[in-house]
């Protein structure tokens, strides 16, 4: 029974696949299945375009100064160079490190507390935050309504130019779940298209031996929550996943990121403190806090020597992919927003 | 001073449209056609926002400016034996706009019930499926945007027993995980009709909390639970 329920979700989900425009998805096959639910929000060109025109909109702020993109821009792998922390309308700050966005369809859940269950729902925490975009998401629905070019984008993306919630954070979804990062030399060595340096090898083999516990491949992340024995700032004093489960167990746990193009989405960690790889594995090798909270991955000390750290970071910088840093279908959108300048 | 008295008129006048649209509202269903109503009420009187300041023990005062709750599966059962059940069965309830209290159903011909079923709050499913439309549109304003899950029940207002900025009371009622899931079912027993109408009566409701030590409520957790266990108990048929 329960083999045929898999069958028929997998059959469903090909199907789905199928009925999508072919150059939208280009998951790699060697993936575990999507978390996301294709069935309910199939991908389309004109619902995409829609979804990357909102991505890349200041609209969506309460005073139109703050896009998606002002914190997750494409060449940083849509994470926020050079900012620790977010920064938001009015120049507020926030108290966390935007992510790197990528991958997002294998998403089991959302922020460093995990605190949205599900990608559609993502993009109502920024526009809300009154620290990011300080909107509401129905009066952002109302300015889409009364805008130049948003009633002909929904309705060719829709086929009704009512413009609702739903569809604005589903067509969100859409751009995001395009966003796909798979085709790193990392990935090529893995299709024994190319070869690692004997550098890059050792510092694979360093990291299968050290990292891979949380930063599972192919995600490089498992998606867990856990305490990497950071010191707690006491400016934020951050309780991270706490705040959610309200378990103390959970106090100071953070969800393990990906490590994929991390050459770019610097600076790490949840509060953006490390600004360079090597910093972070110098936290990983001296800089573990030990408290009850940390991850028991990291009891015990991991020991790289200075040869091993620069093989790591070798390693680490064969999981920038470029063809997902510099895809024009990620980039600003300027088609359409050359037409909303004309009118 | 003239917009101040023209405000004041159409708040009266649609206080006035609130209460016959209550009074007339359980004389509609035909054909397999069944109307149930989800009337807000302050004790049995349909209940007004805003302009009214319920008397409390005599000498406090409460004000309501809004109240909102969703019902979600809507159900016809025979001694416990179900019998008819709406697909796709959400509502919201919105104090504000006395035409959502009322909910149309289609029933198939010789459905013989006895007992009606309904649930207060959105199952856990439906929390964790993502976007939705309608009254599930998280543009209503039933949706927490800081972590993910429908608020299930909101009630905002004042009173002098809050020690808080403006007397300010807010109750935002949800969660859907556990341990502190809160969506409350209901079975009432009712006898066959094309229209039924139920109260949900604040005044009950309200009785029940203790104002003064408790002003807000804003995420999941116990005391969301016990607030929705005391919500649920308030629904009862309307008397004749």
């Amino acid at each position: 029974m329960k083999k045929a329920f898999v069958l028929i979700t997998i059959c469903a989900v090909f199907i789905a696949f199928k009925a999508m425009d072919p150059v939208l998805y280009s998951f790699p096959f060697n993936w575990p299945a999507t978390v996301y639910n294709f069935t309910r929000n199939p991908l389309s060109e004109a619902k995409v375009q829609l979804g990357r025109a909102l991505f890349y909109d200041p609209i969506l702020s309460q005073d139109s100064t703050i896009s998606c993109e002002s914190c997750h821009s494409q060449y940083t792998a849509f994470a926020h160079v050079d900012h620790s922390l977010s920064h938001g309308i009015d120049n507020r700050i926030g108290t966390r490190n935007a992510p790197a966005l990528m991958n997002l369809a294998w998403g089991k859940s959302f922020m460093w507390d995990g605190a949205i269950n599900h990608l559609d729902m993502q993009a109502l925490a920024p526009i809300s935050n009154p620290d990011e975009m300080g909107e509401k998401i129905a009066h952002v629905v109302d300015k889409l309504q009364h805008s130049n070019i948003y009633p002909e984008l929904y309705y060719k993306a829709y086929g009704d130019s009512l413009i609702t919630g739903e569809q604005t954070l589903k067509a969100i979804s859409q751009f995001l779940l395009t966003m796909v990062s798979a085709n790193a030399k990392y990935d090529s060595v893995l299709r024994k298209e190319s070869s690692f340096t004997a550098q890059e090898a050792n510092g694979y083999k360093l990291f299968q031996q050290n990292c891979v516990s949380c930063h599972t491949e192919p995600l490089f992340t498992n998606q867990e929550f856990a305490s990497n024995g950071l010191q707690v700032d006491s400016a934020l004093n951050d309780l991270g996943r706490y705040n959610v489960t309200g378990d103390a167990t959970d106090s100071f746990l953070f969800k393990v990121p990906t490590l994929r193009n991390i050459q770019f989405s610097n600076p790490y960690m949840h509060d953006g403190r490390f600004k360079r790889l090597h910093d972070v594995l110098k936290h990983y090798t001296t800089g573990i806090v030990h408290s009850k909270h940390l991850s028991k991955q990291l009891t015990k000390p991991i020991v790289l020597s200075a040869s091993d750290r620069v093989d790591l970071v070798a390693f680490l910088l064969t999981l920038t992919d470029k063809t997902f840093l510099f895809n024009p279908t990620f980039s600003y959108p300027k088609d359409i927003f050359s037409y909303k300048v004309k009118e | 001073m003239l917009l101040l008295l023209v405000c004041m008129t159409m708040n009266v006048i649609r206080n006035l449209l609130l209460g016959l649209i209550f009074s007339a509202s359980c004389s509609f269903g035909q054909n397999g056609r069944m109307v149930i109503a989800f009337l807000p009420v302050f004790n049995h009187q349909p209940l007004l926002l805003e302009d009214v300041f319920y008397k409390w023990n005599n000498s406090d005062r409460i004000r309501i400016s809004g109240f909102k709750f969703y019902v979600s599966g809507i159900g016809l059962a025979q001694d416990g034996k179900l019998q008819f059940a709406e697909s796709n069965s959400f509502h919201l309830i919105d104090a504000e706009t006395p035409s959502s209290s009322f909910v149309h159903l289609e029933i198939p011909e010789g459905v013989v019930y006895n007992q009606l079923i309904f649930s207060i709050g959105i199952d856990s499913i439906t929390n964790i499926s993502g976007a939705k439309g309608g009254d599930l549109d998280p543009t209503n304003g039933m949706y927490w945007t800081w972590r993910s899950g429908y608020i299930n029940v909101k009630l905002e207002g004042q009173s002098n027993l809050c020690k808080t900025r403006r007397n300010e009371f807010d109750f935002h009622l949800g969660g859907y995980a556990a341990p502190f899931p809160t969506i409350r079912k209901k079975v009432l027993d009712v006898l066959q009709s094309d229209s039924l109408c139920l109260e949900a009566d604040l005044s009950k409701f309200i009785g029940g909390m203790e104002l003064a030590t408790q002003q807000s409520i804003m995420s999941p957790g116990k005391e969301a639970v016990a607030l929705s266990e005391l919500f649920i108990k308030t629904f009862a048929i309307k008397p004749k």
